[in-house]
């Protein structure tokens, strides 16, 4: 009798895991920002940790718990290394798109646009607004 | 004995899938990037908490309940530095943020050369009427306060 409350345990956390995870898929599909994929795929891991847990109690295997414990360092390193790979693809655009900018506008008069200003982000939005003439200082 | 082992690892258990369905559903509900990391908070920190205890409770042996929990106490670690990270890169790569939300420098933190700096110079004031500091820092990305204010109805961003 106990081996069957076990097994209808798991078999339904393990049931409503995956739907949970196929729900962080579509938002991990949708997210219109990259920041929503990346957090969709942290929760997906997250929900297969458990699912690995709640196997450790249903197979009755010890070693699966080591298992989980390395799956949550490696989802850990994993949004770690996207989060810094897209924040760095995001200043390499940017620097360049700055460049370019100051190399278009070298013909008229450049009041603060130097390379070093011009690597930062803002500083873009600074120009688009001198260019408009609608100057904010 | 058996019995309430069993009664509570699944109610413990079933506590935790509870919170997992609701951090899901919550990032399907809210409307901005930085409200469904919120939503997503709840999934790392409450939902596995809560599953890893019950599952620890139903485990086979004493090693493997050990590291369930241990599961546990490296996410209470690892999940604060992830939702930063991801903050700081929405934050950081959004370029429509002032439309969802008011960024504040936290005093005492000025330096110079800031890529914040034109969204402090031109943005409201502070809620006491204080001008913002100008010579926000680098290091003052690191400790931005971000509000969501009220951004249009029914648009998903």
């Amino acid at each position: 009798m106990m081996a069957g409350a076990y097994q209808v345990l798991s078999v339904g956390a393990m049931g409503i895991l995956a739907v949970l995870m196929v729900v962080c898929l579509i938002r991990c599909a949708i997210g219109p920002r990259i920041s929503d994929r990346i957090m969709a795929v942290n929760m997906i891991s997250t929900l297969t940790i458990i699912m690995v847990a709640v196997m450790t109690v249903t197979l009755k295997e010890g070693y699966l718990a080591d298992v989980a414990l390395v799956y949550a360092i490696l989802s850990f390193l994993a949004v770690i290394v996207l989060c810094k790979v897209y924040t760095g693809i995001y200043r390499e655009r940017r620097h360049v798109e700055a460049e370019q900018m100051a190399e278009q506008r070298e013909a008229g008069p450049v009041p603060d646009m130097s390379i070093e200003n011009a690597a930062e982000p803002k500083d873009q939005d600074a120009a688009h607004r001198e260019e408009e003439g609608t100057s904010c200082s | 004995m058996q019995l309430v082992r069993f009664i509570a690892g699944a109610v413990f258990l079933t506590a935790g899938l509870l919170a997992c369905i609701v951090g899901v559903i919550g990032v399907f509900k809210f409307r901005y990037a930085a409200n469904r990391m919120h939503a997503a908070a709840i999934n790392d920190t409450l939902g596995i908490s809560l599953c890893m205890i019950g599952l620890a409770i139903l485990a086979p042996d004493i090693a493997s309940a050990l590291k369930m929990l241990l599961v546990v106490v490296f996410f209470w670690i690892s999940a604060p530095v992830a939702s930063h990270l991801l903050c700081r890169l929405e934050i950081e790569t959004n370029e429509e943020r002032d439309r969802y939300m008011e960024l504040h420098v936290i005093e005492g933190t000025e330096a110079a050369g800031d890529p914040l700096q034109e969204t402090e110079a031109e943005g409201p004031e502070n809620a006491d009427g204080t001008e913002l500091p100008k010579d926000a820092g680098e290091t003052a990305e690191d400790n931005v306060r971000t509000e969501t204010v009220g951004s249009e109805k029914g648009e998903r961003i």
